[in-house]
């Protein structure tokens, strides 16, 4: 009797203890093994259509140098595992990359109209062209639906043979509609190109819209945006056709011969940049409005609200010592191109100091109190002297801006993360007394901070979360966001949950799965399904597990 | 007179440039023809390739062999060679038997012909145009030559010569290789392997110590492990 009381109560905590976290639901599938030329090297995206979910992945794009000498290319296929509700894979196919006996490059897969639509790009030495070509495959078994299409080109010099996609892609929500972009500042240009740059020029882009039976809807090559060294940063359209550009400006005041959006050491005074925007109506009709100008972004992006049809552009202003001072918002409607107020909200030396002295949540125990105590004194001991010296009015490192969320009220849940790199030379010596050097980047991904701004652009409130990971491999950010219910789930590699906006640190809840896997080699990554799901990946060199990850909505 | 030409020049000028015009608007519109982008001068996806071989030329053979592939697999090579002239590289034939051992030289081999067969297998690569394989290569050889018979000089102080003597070489190889595309529509390979050959050589006269004279010798064969190392030149079709 006494134990089956103390097993209840047992049960009772547990629950309890359960419950704490209980805002992620997960889902694990049976481990699979793919086959050696199923396993993929880039998870690219995941749908879900019906009741099955589709996790796109690619062959990968190395190329590695065979005992012959000769440099050998693997193939860029497409891998698509198609998973059961339950996540168990049910079967996998290949989309191959080429085209009438041509190697062509694979880059992006994804649902257009009630199909899989492949994106693949092709660059023609001889016509000196970047084409986008896109195939429709039919879902059930993966084979091809009708032609593949031309729907882009662009201009490529005669070095670069060799370069990535210059096309930026975007279907609607509705999946309607996909609007490309093809904008050369994000490679090495020509030397006409940069002499145009240097002398303050117009900057071009093209663009095409079109439906998913590949109808052309707008079209627009050599579109004049910015002048100089300008760079799209972000693209939005409506289910409409109404299409919006951000682009980012920058004077070149500055003596580097490159400048790149959100370079850290760039210096604050000699910056005279600005954001400019271009929307295009489906007559053809554009509006091009600058603002923030003299400002200095570390990232920007924007928002689409569909409800209101404005068209939120969200900054982070820098403050020229390698930290954010505020946010920048502004509100575009996207049909009339009316420019609604700017705002400027700086963090002010309150809210830093606020956030600064966050303190990650710990397990209460009564032996390492005292010590903690003590700690805790010195740290105080030791800000006051900070104090003395200097007080921030930044978020030291906090320059990446990862998405932003309207809510019901039309408010903006902004979410961004502290981000830096350092190098680590290694010189290591053998018996013969050769030394050999090797310089190796780190990527860190600190915490994640997030800001609610009401109507009037001003802070109301900020969420908190402690992360550190460090990598040698850069990706833009290593979290997802979700936001559904007025309710911000934040999502990493390892963990997920709830992140209140409410000034003070949250928690994440570590996923069981990677608490199975971590003692080993693994690698994990994750996918957005919808609003409230995610997929995550776990995978040793043999072996895959999937994860469906979902908020609990409540009713 | 000279207006009317202007005017007609102007004109025709005119017209090309909004045909010109037009052609740009159709330009943006997206096409099914992918084939004129997708033409970019080399010739991929074919599964033909006449090959030139640079090892054979050593040996004193001009020729080509040609290779199709069936499927994305397998692919079968079959060549054929004709010996014009001396092997660039020294030749020497070694003939032994129970009572003594003697040396003979290739003279002047010619007249000949050969064949290759190879059957592949292709690991990765699903046109000729590149990829990486592991076959089976058969050599056979066959040709005349002249042979200098060597008698020991305490005997005889002149060499003897023995003219049109028939020869053959068959060799099977295992062999790795590797070709890729370079230009429009030429391959560059690479293979090499290791295998057994086989020396056959009718009627040859050589030195007895036993009756201290020239005797003709049955047919001699000789077998060896020999390794392959050998560039070629392809041409897709």
């Amino acid at each position: 009797m006494k134990n089956l009381l103390l097993l209840f109560c047992a049960l009772f905590i547990t629950n309890v203890f359960s419950q704490k976290n209980n805002a992620i639901k997960e889902l694990t599938g049976t481990e699979f093994r793919p086959e050696k030329k199923d396993r993929p090297y880039f998870y690219q995206n995941a749908i879900k259509i019906g009741e099955n979910y589709y996790v796109i992945a690619q062959k990968g794009d190395k190329a590695y140098i065979n005992f012959f000498g000769f440099s050998t290319k693997q193939k860029y296929d497409f891998k698509i595992f198609k998973l059961d509700a339950k996540m168990n894979v049910k079967s996998v196919a290949t989309i191959p990359s080429e085209f009438e006996g041509k190697d062509v490059q694979t880059l992006k897969i994804g649902r257009f109209g009630d199909k899989l639509c492949a994106l693949f790009y092709f660059n023609n030495k001889k016509a000196r062209k970047q084409f986008l070509f896109a195939q429709m495959y039919d879902l059930k078994n993966f084979t091809p639906s009708g032609k593949p299409y031309k729907i882009g080109e662009t201009m490529i010099t005669k070095k670069e043979t060799r370069i990535s996609s210059i096309f930026k892609v975007s279907i609607t929500d509705d999946f309607s509609k996909m609007l490309i972009t093809a904008d050369r500042s994000n490679i090495i240009r020509s030397r006409r190109e940069k002499k145009a740059a240097a002398e303050q020029k117009n900057h071009t882009f093209s663009y095409w819209l079109i439906d998913s039976e590949f109808k052309l809807i707008n079209v627009g090559k050599n579109v004049k945006m910015g002048k100089g060294t300008t760079e799209i940063i972000d693209q939005t359209f409506d289910n409409e056709g109404n299409m919006c550009i951000l682009g980012f400006e920058q004077a070149t005041t500055t003596k580097k011969s490159r400048y790149v959006f959100g370079d850290i050491d760039s210096d604050e005074d000699g910056n005279n940049s600005k954001l400019i925007m271009k929307i295009i109506r489906p007559s053809g009709e554009a509006s091009d409005i600058t603002f923030a100008n003299g400002e200095y972004f570390y990232s920007a992006m924007m928002k689409l609200n569909p409800n209101t049809g404005n068209v939120a552009v969200v900054g982070l202003l820098g403050s020229g010592k390698y930290g954010a001072k505020g946010l920048f918002t502004q509100q575009v409607n996207i049909k009339t191109a009316e420019v609604l107020a700017e705002n400027k909200s700086l963090f002010g030396i309150d809210l830093v100091k606020e956030i600064n002295s966050l303190k990650p949540p710990t397990v209460k125990s009564s032996k390492s109190n005292t010590k903690k105590e003590k700690r805790a004194n010195k740290d105080k001991k030791e800000s006051k002297k900070v104090k003395k010296t200097e007080v921030p009015d930044y978020l030291h490192m906090y320059v990446r801006l990862g998405s932003c969320h309207y809510n019901d009220s039309n408010e903006l849940v902004v979410v961004g993360q502290k981000y830096y790199t350092y190098t680590v030379t290694y010189t290591t010596t053998d018996s013969k007394g050769r030394t050999t050097t090797h310089t190796v980047t780190y990527y860190v991904y600190g915490d994640i901070i997030s800001f609610k701004i009401n109507q009037d652009g001003e802070i109301e409130n900020f969420g908190f979360i402690f992360h550190h990971v460090e990598t040698t491999a850069y990706v833009y950010k290593d979290y997802t966001s979700l936001y559904t219910g007025d309710k911000l789930y934040i999502l990493t590699k390892s963990s997920g949950g709830q992140m209140f906006l409410n000034n003070k640190a949250s928690t994440l809840q570590l996923f069981k799965e990677y608490n199975t896997i971590a003692r080993r080699n693994s690698y994990a990554d994750f996918m957005n399904v919808s609003d409230n799901e995610m997929i995550h990946i776990s995978s040793r060199k043999n072996k895959v597990i999937f994860s469906l990850i979902s908020v609990k909505l409540e009713k | 007179m000279t207006n009317k030409l202007l005017l007609a020049m102007l004109f025709v000028v005119s017209a090309f440039s909004l045909n010109a015009q037009k052609n740009k608007a159709k330009s943006d519109e997206p096409s099914s023809n992918i084939s004129s982008f997708l033409n970019d001068g080399r010739v991929t996806g074919v599964q033909n390739l006449i090959r030139l071989r640079l090892a054979p030329t050593f040996m004193g053979y001009i020729g080509a062999s040609y290779e199709r592939k069936f499927g994305e697999k397998f692919g079968i090579e079959v060549g054929a060679n004709f010996k014009t002239n001396q092997s660039a590289i020294w030749e020497e034939y070694r003939y032994a038997n129970s009572n003594t051992v003697n040396y003979t030289k290739y003279l002047a081999s010619k007249n000949g012909i050969g064949l290759i067969i190879s059957p592949k297998y292709y690991k990765y690569g699903k046109y000729i145009n590149h990829g990486r394989y592991v076959g089976l290569q058969a050599n056979l050889r066959s040709f005349k030559s002249d042979f200098e018979i060597i008698v020991p000089s305490s005997v005889q102080n002149t060499t003897t010569v023995q003219s049109n003597v028939s020869c053959s070489y068959k060799s099977l190889f295992l062999v790795w290789g590797n070709q890729r595309q370079f230009g429009s529509r030429f391959t560059f390979g690479l293979e090499f392997g290791f295998g057994v050959n086989q020396d056959k050589i009718k009627n040859l006269n050589v030195y007895d110590v036993n009756s201290s004279g020239i005797v003709n010798s049955a047919d001699s064969k000789h077998y060896q492990l020999t390794g392959l190392l050998d560039l070629s030149f392809g041409i897709l079709l």
